[in-house]
């Protein structure tokens, strides 16, 4: 421990004393401490590990840069990981963990990898590890290198609101320049949104402090947001920006201490982005070393939170930005040597000594840094603070779609004018120094009249450069451990695109997202090819700006919030019957009555077949197809052709895709000569809509034929089996003589009631169907009828057996994607139909008329039913896949299994006895007819 | 066995949610068509005067209509129209009970259209999704309208009944 924490200095709340473990030893910090303040202040300095060698790491920054102190945050006995220590707000008993490290930072045993260091170079696993089996090895490797530990038992809550809204005017960072931008657009009427991922307004202004038009910064900060507000806008703090998405789209995280995270996607008219720069290392041997750390953190550290990194403090720099650091800490008590790379200097601040013209080429220590050389002079310390100039914060811009341009005068990559929909001012754009960020924003915001006055001068910057001469091992980027000798190989071996130097070292690709690495990286490699900055180029930004909890993009979507199924109005009878649900084509569908399915299903399959059984048939779908030119439209669409259909009578038909797939099968009820019911699958309502609809606009008059989906609209209970038609009039249901096929449309007990005798079941069966709201008076007629005829409710799982047995196919479980109508045994409308229809020319090409298509049988056994998805193995040649079985099960009336199957050339082969193959065992069967159960169709008349 | 632990229910009419400055009431759908076809005419021979609305306009007193598509739309009037089936250039259908109605009201329903609805103020159709269900969405007086099919309502009632207590 070398940092400690100053008597009076800082915002934290001293008297609220918060306690909390690292690595198991306990440690102390005070309410409004972050994790990383509380560390620096009276913790260890070794927070982690390092990703590859295993290198001990200490804080570095002061935000989502943080590339070394990312922890394991337990609290509530649920962990959190991969926690940037600079981020989290520090509560009372939180239990902080460091990655990468057994058991613990300080003792890692892994540690000793860095002693072959030398050995393993960029690239050394693929060049070692492809040649021996990657998949043998990569466990072990990933168990090696890796970041935090997630926590199997932990759920976050799906608790976070995806909110939405539309600005006109988005300003991103509340530093001085978005300040300033915010208050001229507020004060100019314009509804205003500033987002700051910090607590409090303010930026740089917070920890550097400085007078604004004569008064405190905060007077200034404290007028801009009431400017904000008052003009209809809103200020939201802690809140991340991380993407900038097409079509002016920008994300962003809200972090809330007292309700869930809400995560918003922000279209605004005009957006100007203020987010400030990051200050950049130095690059000298051992420059990873704990104590090592960005001379900008160490005062925001200082004034923020009182945390004072070291007291024999060194700082390097080639820049002005760090004499307000020196100063601070000079004045907090800490004995500082100003070392600046320039010769030409303001005056060292009092207390600080300063060598000029100087440069940091080593820093010693084995755990941490406990001395530097200054051009070949050993200074002992304790702490080493560097400013290697600053790199604006550029990422939205980029990922907006902007470019960027070299600014000598900045040694800084910043956005050029006009490359992106959105306009970049204060720092972000190179505008180091306070009335530089003022005078940017107030014009940016359109402000009338000067600019918020401030005192100080542009900050003066000569460029840092990593050295490709320099001795030692000297760190890039310090979370992916990639040296400034990865970056020498990777030019050796013709990795010269930064693209290609990013992939082929990882530079820039760890959660830091490389903001403090990403330009030494290509500033080296430009070194190294001797080319320009602007010719090496920058490598792509991507989203997410920062790391995001995927619970706060997944938002409250998640379980039953996900995809979540349709209802039957009638659920909640259905319960009460003992139902079992799941979900079937997107509804959640009664599977059984009672808690054995197995036996429940058997049970209300025989119940089915020896007296009746009910069942809810509501989410089939039910597209009204209405207008002149309804019946040709539904010839068009279906195979087979509706407009002979006469009023009253239904028919049962498929709809083929485009390639004359199969995709659904269902009846179509003709109520009047304009006015057909399409009864689609109930998973395939919303596709078969589309399809009839696309013909409709693209191909028919649409003033002549209209589409209602009234799926919803209408309970439908289907009563089957030999006693349906005695339990219908038991329940006072007046049947119609209704033909098989037919349909009428009559009233029961005052309200609409629609009969259509179709039968998915073999036996005779009616579809009775009723506005929903009468559908539970429907339902409780049926149960009060129900027991007098030794009745049940069946399931779809009963379902399935009853339509199996007659060989009924069920579209997407008998069929597959190359299941043309044929193969059902449904050719006729293909060899007589003259007209064009859907999918007509894709019945007719070379594979469709191939005679050795499989086709759907039925397969006899005897014992167990085959198991579904089993091959039937081709009866001559070597073993292979002949085809499939699609539908088995046992039938309680046959008292065997049955099975449904797609073989090739099957219906040629009935009676041949076939092997079916399955997870290694072999069993016999014999090719049927695909109908089991009466194939002469007796009980479908009752 | 059941796949998973269903625990939302579709909302009764008449159910009620209540938060901090919202409250969220279920209710049953009168008199509602869906019309097809030439609009203009079907207006004129069902609901003469009633105006055509689109993404979070105002409802009036029934007789309204909200527009789903260029020609299609649902007719809300005081009784059910009872005129199914193909007019003189239009289509009619009951859809009484199509859609359930859930009304959002109180201090805090922009926060909840805000967490709802994806944009696309000002569309000449009222279809859109809400919470990620296709609904139909107006804006009644002190708050908003949204039809929901029935099917769909419990979901949206659940992922309601939690925003209120997220916000």
């Amino acid at each position: 421990m070398t940092g400690w924490r100053h008597d009076s200095a800082g915002m934290v709340d001293r008297d609220r004393p918060l306690s909390f473990t690292f690595d198991g030893q306990p440690c102390t910090g005070f309410a409004g401490d972050t994790l990383a303040s509380a560390l620096l202040a009276g913790g260890p300095r070794i927070l982690g590990r390092s990703f590859k060698y295993h290198r001990p790491r200490g804080l570095w920054g002061m935000g989502g840069e943080e590339p070394n102190a990312i922890l394991d945050v337990t609290e509530n006995g649920r962990t959190l990981p991969n926690v940037r220590a600079t981020t989290m707000v520090l509560r009372d008993g939180m239990a902080l963990r460091s990655v990468n490290a057994a058991p613990d930072a300080a003792r890692d045993r892994l540690g000793l990898i860095d002693l072959a260091q030398r050995f393993l170079p960029a690239g050394f696993y693929y060049k070692t590890f492809m040649a021996l089996g990657w998949m043998r090895w990569e466990p072990m490797i990933r168990r090696m290198a890796g970041l935090g530990v997630l926590d199997a038992d932990h759920h976050p809550p799906a608790d976070a609101p995806s909110m939405t809204a539309e600005i006109d005017l988005l300003v991103i960072g509340a530093g001085p320049a978005g300040l300033a931008a915010a208050r001229a657009a507020a004060r100019a009427g314009r509804a205003v949104w500033l987002v700051d991922e910090a607590a409090e307004p303010g930026g740089a202004l917070r920890w550097r402090g400085g007078e604004i038009d004569g008064a405190p910064w905060q007077a200034f900060a404290r007028d801009s947001c009431q400017a904000v507000t008052a003009a209809g806008g809103r200020v939201l703090t802690d809140t991340v920006l991380w993407g900038a998405f097409d079509h002016g789209m920008f994300a962003a995280w809200e972090r809330r201490a007292d309700r869930p995270d809400r995560h918003w996607r922000l279209r605004a008219r005009e957006v100007i982005l203020a987010a400030g720069a990051i200050e950049r290392p130095l690059w000298f041997a051992n420059n990873d070393l704990p104590g090592v750390m960005s001379s900008e953190a160490a005062l925001h550290y200082l004034a923020l939170y009182g945390a004072v990194a070291g007291r024999r403090i060194v700082i390097g720099c080639a820049g002005d930005a760090p004499y307000a650091t020196a100063a601070a800490l000079a004045a907090a008590g800490c004995q500082v040597t100003l070392v600046d790379a320039r010769s030409e200097t303001p005056p060292a601040p009092e207390g600080v000594t300063l060598r000029r013209a100087a440069r940091i080429t080593r820093a010693h220590g084995h755990r941490e840094v406990g001395a530097v050389t200054v051009e070949g002079v050993h200074l002992d310390c304790d702490t080493v603070l560097v400013s290697g100039g600053f790199t604006p914060s550029v990422h939205l811009h980029c990922q907006a779609g902007g470019k960027l341009d070299f600014d000598p005068r900045t040694d800084a990559l910043i956005p050029r004018p006009g490359s992106a929909p959105l306009l970049t001012v204060g720092a972000a754009c190179g505008a180091f120094g306070l009335a530089a960020a003022l005078a940017g924003g107030h014009v940016a915001g359109g402000g009338a009249g000067p600019a918020p006055a401030a005192s100080g001068a542009v900050w003066g910057i000569a460029p840092s450069r990593p050295d490709p001469k320099a001795r030692g091992r000297v760190w890039i980027d310090p979370q992916n451990d990639v040296t400034l000798k990865d970056v020498k190989l990777a030019a050796q071996e013709g990795y010269r695109s930064v693209e290609h130097l990013k992939r082929y070292t990882t530079l820039g690709m760890a959660t830091d997202q490389g903001r403090s690495a990403n330009f030494a990286g290509l500033a080296a490699m430009a070194a190294l090819t001797g080319q320009t900055i602007p010719e090496t180029g920058t490598t792509t930004y991507r989203p997410p700006f920062t790391p995001v909890p995927l619970s706060v993009i997944g938002g409250m979507r998640r379980g039953e919030g996900f995809a979540p199924p349709r209802r039957l109005r009638l659920e909640a009878q259905h319960r009460a019957l003992g139902a079992r649900f799941r979900e079937y084509g997107g509804w959640l569908r009664p599977a059984h009555y009672g808690t054995d399915e197995a036996k429940a299903a058997q049970a209300e399959a025989r119940t089915a077949r020896q007296t009746a059984g009910l069942y809810d048939a509501s989410p089939l779908g039910k597209i009204e197809v209405l207008g002149p030119g309804a019946a040709e439209l539904l010839d068009f669409c279906g195979y087979v052709r509706m407009s002979t259909l006469k009023p009253g009578r239904a028919r049962y038909g498929f709809m083929l895709s485009e390639t004359g797939i199969v995709f659904d099968d269902g009846v179509v009820l003709r109520l009047a000569e304009d006015r057909f019911i399409v009864s689609a699958s109930s998973g395939h309502v919303g596709s078969v809509r589309m399809i009839l609809e696309e013909a409709r606009q693209d191909r028919f008059d649409p003033a002549r034929v209209v589409l209602h989906d009234v799926t919803a609209q209408w309970t439908t209970l289907t009563a089957t089996g030999p006693a349906s038609r005695a339990l219908l009039g038991g329940a006072g249901i007046d049947l119609p003589d209704l033909p098989h096929m037919g349909v009428a449309e009559t009233r029961w007990q005052g309200v609409p009631l629609r009969i259509a005798r179709v039968s998915f079941t073999g036996d005779a069966s009616w579809e009775l169907s009723v506005p929903a709201r009468h559908g539970a008076a429907l339902q409780a007629a049926l149960e009060t009828a129900r027991a007098g005829h030794g009745a049940c409710w069946v399931g779809l799982e009963a379902v399935m057996i009853l339509r199996a047995e007659k060989g009924f196919i069920l579209v997407g479980k008998d069929t597959d994607g190359i299941t043309m109508p044929q193969d059902l045994g449904w050719g006729g409308p293909r060899d007589r139909r003259q007209d064009e229809y859907f999918g007509r020319r894709s019945l007719f090409t070379p594979e469709a008329m191939r005679p050795d298509r499989r086709q759907l049988v039925g397969l006899e056994t005897s014992g167990a039913p085959l198991p579904t998805g089993a091959h039937v193995l081709a009866s001559d040649g070597p073993r292979r896949s002949a085809g499939f079985v699609t539908s088995s099960c046992h039938s309680p009336t046959l008292d065997r299994p049955v099975a449904l199957a797609m073989i090739e050339g099957g219906r040629s082969r009935i009676g041949q006895e076939v092997t079916v193959f399955h997870l290694g065992t072999l069993s016999t069967a014999r090719i049927t007819d695909a109908c089991a159960l009466d194939p002469e169709g007796a009980r479908l008349h009752g | 066995m059941d796949e998973r632990d269903w625990t939302t229910r579709t909302p009764d009419p008449g159910a009620t949610l209540m938060g901090e400055g919202v409250t969220i009431r279920c209710a049953a759908e009168s008199g509602a068509s869906l019309v097809s076809g030439d609009l203009d005419a079907a207006i004129a021979s069902l609901a003469p005067g009633a105006p055509m609305l689109g993404l979070l306009d105002e409802v009036p007193e029934k007789p309204f209509a909200l527009r789903i598509a260029r020609d299609r739309a649902l007719l809300c009037t005081d009784a059910p129209l009872g005129q199914e089936g193909w007019r003189d250039g239009f289509a009619v259908s009951g859809a009484d009970d199509l859609f359930l109605v859930i009304e959002i009201t109180g201090a805090r329903r922009d926060e909840i259209r805000s967490a709802c609805l994806g944009g696309g103020v000002g569309s000449p159709s009222a279809a859109t999704l809400f919470a990620g269900q296709g609904a139909l969405v107006a804006t009644c007086p002190g708050g908003l309208c949204v039809r929901v099919e029935a099917p769909q309502a419990a979901a949206l009632w659940t992922h309601l009944d939690r925003l209120i207590a997220a916000l």
